[in-house]
């Protein structure tokens, strides 16, 4: 029997069907900002900004009003429900000054102390928050970076693409959408750059110390070929000019995140948060893990660009590194 | 149309994502966008698309949530036999039933390549054989293309196929089983050095744990890591045989029955620095050339019985787990030893690189490592 690939069409269908059931989801998650505008009719609501934040899976909404005194005469009480998920943040006079305690939460109602507002101000800023799902954040951004960087002599480059995916979940009901710190991680190898860069006379000598130590450390030992692997040991000790514990602690350094981030950039629109080692039970890690930022709006729906790993320097970082403490205990020696 | 920003990934492997995206000023002169994806290439996801529908390798765009913008996302499951696979997208803007605008887009997909160059062709076992050990098996290996390449070997003895490396993992723990826990003052000396700075806590994070000072609890940490990584099949363990798993179950249960806590510690801690180093010597042997990481630092052929011949198996998979065709080796084994007991034949594998640059299309160079000593 055949079996035949997903077609094409059917590939349609099921991206246009998951479209279909996330706004289920959008209207579920965000649906308290039409409900809000609806109650705010009155004061004339228009969005300033409508952003996600897709770290913290937090939505911010702004909403200017317009509530000159004698709207606001009219309107005897101001509530809003406290919906699942929303709160109101602060409000803002027309010279952007908080106005302390505009709204109380009472019996699950957001309400308006009207006394409270700065008099002679007639547009305000309502600034609130509300949270966003996972899976809608998912179907909203489509995140990639390459799985293999492409290799030049000096460097290794990652591809890193970001795309609004499905713009209108949310473009229903504005066109200021900015989806922020967009968070890709990236896995950087670095475990061949320390197989590049260890001299010769350091590796001899770990083969040496590991033969000596597995020697020693036996119960029953043949003096002769103790004596052999002794007198190896300590010619390519004396040879390489470090010790394991140097060695080890100089690895430990270089592999560590703080110094691998000297040697990682990325082109905008893209930026460098964090770098994170790798759970590894070896000295160093097979990889890094790197994580980069950027953001996305309507206006800018996609970012892509490259992540740099300047491999050759840092190879020549580690080579370095290891003459300096070579060189440091021959001064001492 | 003006086109503003035209995108593609610019290498992919096979089976990997491979997003696309066109922008341009909005003017929303066409009524429909046409797809047509190349033969064998499969629709992975749409970006801005709010209506399609499509046959075969076309997609028909009826509808887009914004004017301005369109991306796709496509993949190649193939086992292609060439170092590059290039093909073309083609995007048109239709507008009755007449396209106004074209854009043809090629998209690329990559593959690790790995050759056999040299091979022992027949080991002789001789009465000479010192130690247990005879002459290797040299395998020479030319990786060409590009991304990761992760080569594992088996041998088939008498009709069963076995890995040729050790768990590293066993290979501690069998250390450890040897080793005198009253060992050698300069092992002790750094031990006392690293727990005094910290860093072994540090060495026992990396290992997955939380950071713990006290003395018995690393130890039973690190006994629940080594249970872990031989029964629960971790990641590293994916493609040992039963019969390894088996061993290392036994060595583990052994440990467990001769030696108390208190003792384990012990030994761990007087050999900390010959555990550290075969640790450092397992990752630097196991990335022998650029692009190749190895299963196992050390390989070797276990002959347990008469045979007239062995065969090698060098496998290896790309970065998302893609299997390649595997490279067979048959060896000879003529043994003229006077009395035939089991015995074990080192492989040796030596790696050179030619690595593709995608971008440019040229190889970077030539680098030559051997797996062993004097990387």
């Amino acid at each position: 029997m055949v079996i035949e690939p997903v077609s094409a069409a059917l590939a349609c269908k099921t991206i246009i069907d998951s479209g279909k059931m996330v706004e289920k989801e959008a209207e579920d998650a965000i649906g308290w900002i039409g409900k809000i505008k609806k109650i705010l009719g009155p004061f004339k609501p228009e969005i300033v900004n409508f952003s996600v934040n897709y770290k913290t899976k937090k939505s911010e909404l702004k909403l200017s009003i317009y509530a000159p005194t004698g709207i606001i005469k009219k309107s005897k009480t101001i509530e809003i429900p406290a919906y699942q998920g929303f709160q109101i943040i602060e409000m803002l006079d027309d010279s952007f000054r908080p106005i302390k305690g505009a709204w109380v939460q009472k019996d699950n109602k957001y309400v308006l102390k009207t006394d409270q507002l700065t008099k002679g101000s007639e547009r305000f800023l309502l600034q609130m928050n509300g949270t966003i799902s996972e899976s809608l954040l998912n179907h909203l951004v489509r995140i990639q970076p390459s799985t293999n960087p492409n290799k030049d002599p000096e460097n290794d480059k990652y591809w890193l693409a970001c795309h609004l995916k499905d713009t209108n979940i949310l473009e229903k009901w504005w066109n200021q959408l900015n989806v922020s710190d967009i968070e890709i991680q990236v896995k950087v190898a670095i475990r061949r750059c320390f197989t590049n860069s260890i001299p010769r006379d350091v590796m001899v000598n770990l083969e040496a110390q590991r033969e000596w130590m597995a020697q020693i450390s036996r119960r029953r030992i043949d003096r002769e070929t103790l004596f052999k692997v002794q007198r190896k040991a300590h010619a390519a000790r004396a040879s390489s000019a470090l010790n394991l514990d140097e060695i080890y602690r100089l690895l430990v350094d270089i592999a560590s995140a703080r110094n691998l981030i000297k040697f990682i950039m990325v082109d905008s629109p893209f930026q460098l948060q964090d770098v994170i080692e790798d759970k590894s039970p070896d000295f160093y890690p097979e990889r890094m893990n790197v994580d980069v930022s950027t953001e996305l709006d309507f206006k800018t729906p996609t970012a892509k660009g490259n992540l740099i790993f300047k491999r050759k320097e840092y190879e020549d970082d580690i080579k370095s590194k290891i003459q300096q403490e070579k060189n440091k205990k021959g001064k001492h020696a | 149309m003006k086109i503003i920003e035209k995108y593609v990934a610019p290498w992919a492997l096979r089976g990997e994502d491979i997003p696309i995206h066109l922008r341009w000023e909005p003017e929303k002169k066409y009524s429909l966008i046409r797809v047509i994806l190349p033969d064998g290439f499969i629709l992975k996801d749409l970006m801005n698309v709010r209506e399609c529908n499509a046959q075969k390798q076309e997609i028909l765009i009826n509808r887009l949530a914004k004017d301005g913008y369109f991306g796709l996302a496509i993949s190649n499951d193939h086992l292609f036999d060439t170092q590059i696979f290039q093909d073309t997208v083609q995007i048109e803007f239709i507008s009755d039933e007449k396209t106004i605008h074209i854009e043809r887009i090629p998209v690329r997909i990559f593959r690790p390549f790995i050759r056999i160059l040299e091979s022992t062709e027949t080991v002789v076992l001789t009465d000479d054989v010192v130690d247990n050990k005879c002459v290797p098996i040299k395998i020479k290996l030319k990786y060409t293309g590009f991304g990761d390449a992760f080569v594992g070997i088996r041998v088939k003895v008498g009709g069963t196929w076995r890995h040729t490396g050790e768990i590293f993992y066993h290979h501690l723990l069998k250390l450890l089983m040897e080793m005198d826990e009253h060992a050698d003052s300069e092992n002790k000396k750094f031990t006392t050095e690293l727990i005094q700075e910290g860093k072994l806590a540090r060495t026992m994070d990396k290992m997955g744990h939380e950071v713990v000072y006290e003395r018995e609890t690393i130890i039973e940490d690190l006994k629940r890591y080594l249970e872990r990584c031989i029964y629960k099949k971790d990641d590293v363990l994916e493609d040992f045989s039963d019969i390894d798993m088996e061993e290392a179950g036994i060595l583990l249960h052994s440990l467990k029955e001769k030696l108390s806590e208190r003792d384990f510690a012990d030994r761990f801690y007087s050999n900390l620095g010959t555990v550290l180093i075969e640790v450092l010597l397992n990752s630097l042997k196991r990335t022998p050339s650029d692009n190749v990481y190895l299963k196992d630092s050390d390989n070797t052929a276990l002959i347990e019985k008469s045979v007239n011949s062995i065969s090698v198996e060098v496998s290896y998979k790309d970065a998302l787990g893609n299997d390649y065709d595997p490279l067979p080796i048959s060896i000879a084994i003529n043994d003229k030893r006077t009395k035939k007991i089991g015995i074990s034949i080192p492989i040796e594998v030596n790696v050179t690189s030619e690595v593709i640059d995608a971008i440019r299309g040229e190889d970077n160079g030539n680098r030559t490592s051997k797996c062993g000593i004097g990387l």
